[in-house]
């Protein structure tokens, strides 16, 4: 065990001294996080995002939709309650109306038409100003259309049940930095063991440590976990700069967080083992590892929601497994949801893993 | 027990036979070279003892322990230091010998290791800041990490220049005082003659000789050369009547070339050849022969080549 440990210090020792590495691996991620978060880290919203889901689907209910529509300063989605209330979650919506079914009907019958609106917690204001600029809106509107058709006037016109939710305090920083994390862990697997490996081999290095009673193995976790020491010191640097400077939400359990780190550590360390097994040289093997990398750097969603992508590159977006392990870390950590929220983020983290490392072994090579 | 028994050992690499049916013996604290030109066998050989490469056929037996079915406990008593010297960047000498002793149930002090290796000043040094011959010694030290009782040096001098040669010559001898066999490949004839106790000389994946360097000259190459001048010339009759000569070259008149067996014999004819014909001899040198003209004439080549 202490010859294992004295490995796996030699391991970061040598690390430690690759300037160049260390600059990839620590520097360029923050520098690029900062820069992100100075470039579109404003969260000024001059437009209030309403979603609406009608469940009555009757003349006044679409009528109250088309005149909400029709108001500046909202910019109405339509869709189902999920959907909306998803969105809402997710800051894209910060209000949701829900004209219940049965509104119509209530209306006629002199009572008041039953109105849901849901409202983000954390942004009170902005929920306050959706919420009764709705109301007012539904009022007028349905007041207009009972006068059309000669109803009574009921003394409320609707009834208004308020729901609120939590979490949509989270803004671009939320997105970005989880995803920087893992663009940032999948670059060290699969740019940093992997390489040096084939270097490594090249150089014939692990033709005297097969001469000595050691087996390789061995001396492989010695390096596998050396890797892992240095992704969760990536992750703690990424995540204290991000909320130092940032204010990024990191309310998920340390415990989950670290644990997904080291999935995705090890997803990532598998795909660079198969590079490094497939490449004759080191030449072959940095020009592969550059075409794994490069495009989930820019496809798989780590920088900008994918919402924002045209919608065949949101398919292409969901191939890549950096796609799941930000999406993974996202959730768990700035949602503070539980393992099981992203039971398919793992699932794809793993099977990509082990199918690579199966791989990886069929064509393994020591020389 | 010897140290190393090999019997009917080949490696065919797709046509060409590398290694083709050695059968070899080296015994406990000697010094063996294995002497050839490049593309012998001698690292096919070597690579094979040391578990790195699988035999064709045959049989190798290290300390009684056989390479093919107890590689771990073969490598428990091996020291091996591989032709190419490569090690990890940025690792310090120290850190690098500390790194490896860790791959050893047993391992021998790095200070000790460097004391062994007179690199003692240089253990807190990047290994790329040595040079070529300090490389060498560090892989040295690494090859006695576990305080083998059998030594491997592959090579350990090729391109180095002489002052470099002559240190790693002396760590060999000091291993010699350690009780440690060691098994050494080279392509210098000095060398071998030098530091080993006995020599297999290797061409094309076989043993063409096996002896201490001495035996293997007067088996393969007995003639010792003697030049000379003499004042006034002798005839070319006159010298071939000398005691002992084989053979007689004469060039710009009055210098000899003349091959023999009996060199003191024949030293005293030529002197005796002058005093019989009032002639003066002088600039006389003699040369024995060496592992090269044996090389030459069991197979028409030079090592070199």
């Amino acid at each position: 065990m202490r010859q294992f440990l004295g490995m796996v210090a030699a391991s970061l020792k040598r690390t430690y001294r690759e300037k160049v590495a260390l600059f990839w691996m620590f520097l360029f991620p923050v520098l690029l996080m900062l820069l992100l978060g100075a470039i579109f880290g404003g969260t000024g919203n001059t437009t209030i995002n309403l979603g609406v889901v009608d469940l009555d689907r009757s003349v006044v209910t679409k009528g109250i939709v088309s005149g909400i529509k029709e108001i500046d300063g909202f910019s109405v989605r339509e869709g189902t309650r999920k959907q909306q209330v998803d969105r809402l979650e997710d800051g894209r919506n910060n209000a949701v109306l829900i004209l219940e079914e049965g509104f119509f009907d209530s209306l006629k019958q002199g009572k008041a038409g039953k109105v849901t609106v849901v409202t983000d917690k954390s942004s009170p204001t902005v929920g306050e100003v959706a919420n009764s600029a709705v109301q007012q809106v539904i009022a007028e509107v349905s007041r207009g259309i009972q006068q059309k058709m000669g109803m009574a006037t009921p003394p409320e016109v609707i009834s208004v049940t308020t729901e609120s939710i939590t979490s949509s305090e989270l803004g671009y920083i939320d997105y970005m930095v989880p995803g920087i994390l893992a663009l940032t862990i999948m670059q060290a697997g699969v740019l940093g063991l992997g390489l040096d490996f084939v270097a490594n081999r090249e150089k014939g290095i692990f033709r005297r440590i097969k001469v000595s009673p050691l087996p390789l193995s061995r001396f492989l976790g010695s390096e596998i976990l050396s890797a892992l020491v240095m992704a969760l010191i990536q992750a703690a640097l990424l995540l204290g700069v991000g909320w130092a400077v940032f204010r990024v939400h990191v309310k998920g359990n340390p415990f989950y967080i670290i644990l997904l780190v080291i999935l995705g550590a090890l997803t990532f360390l598998a795909m660079g083992f198969l590079v490094s097994s497939l490449a004759r040289t080191l030449k072959t093997a940095t020009m592969a590892a550059n075409v794994v990398v490069f495009p989930q750097m820019f496809l798989a969603g780590v920088f900008f929601p994918l919402f924002l992508l045209p919608s065949f590159l949101v398919v292409v977006a969901k191939c890549l497994p950096l796609y799941y392990f930000g999406d993974a870390l996202r959730q768990v950590m700035v949602r503070g949801k539980g393992l099981n929220a992203v039971w398919l983020d793992i699932l794809v983290l793993v099977g990509v893993g082990l199918v690579c490392f199966a791989l990886s072994l069929k064509y393994f090579r020591w020389e | 027990m010897p140290a190393i028994v090999i019997r009917d050992l080949t490696k065919h690499y797709g046509d060409i036979r590398a290694v083709d049916g050695i059968s070899l013996e080296i015994a406990d604290r000697e010094i063996f070279g294995i002497l050839g030109p490049n593309g012998a066998g001698k690292t096919t050989t070597l690579e094979m003892i040391e578990t790195l490469r699988e035999p064709d056929s045959g049989e190798i037996l290290v300390a009684g322990k056989s390479v093919g079915s107890e590689p771990r406990a073969v490598k428990e008593v091996l020291g091996v230091q591989l032709q190419n010297t490569v090690f990890f960047d940025n690792l310090t000498v120290g850190e690098t010998i500390d790194l490896f002793g860790g791959f050893y149930r047993r391992a021998v002090p790095t200070d000790e290791l460097l004391e062994t290796v007179e690199l003692s000043e240089k253990k807190g040094a990047m290994l790329d800041e040595l040079s070529g011959g300090q490389q060498k010694r560090v892989s040295i030290a690494l090859a006695l990490v576990n305080d083998p009782d059998i030594v491997f040096l592959d090579e350990p001098t090729t391109g180095l220049d002489p002052q470099a040669r002559r240190n790693i010559w002396d760590i060999v001898e000091k291993l010699r005082g350690r009780d440690k066999t060691v098994v050494i490949t080279t392509h210098y004839i000095e060398e071998a003659e030098h530091l080993c106790d006995r020599v297999a000389v290797m061409d094309h994946g076989r043993i063409i000789s096996l002896g201490t360097p001495n035996e293997l000259i007067d088996a393969n190459a007995p003639e010792s050369g003697i030049s000379f001048r003499m004042r006034p010339p002798l005839t070319e009759e006159q010298v071939h009547a000398v005691t002992g000569v084989l053979t007689v070259s004469v060039q710009n008149g009055d210098e000899y070339h003349v091959t023999t067996v009996t060199p003191q014999d024949t030293l005293a004819g030529i002197f005796q050849a002058a005093y019989e014909n009032g002639a003066v001899a002088d600039e006389i040198t003699m040369r024995r022969a060496t592992l090269e003209d044996v090389f030459l004439k069991i197979t028409g080549r030079s090592l070199r080549e």
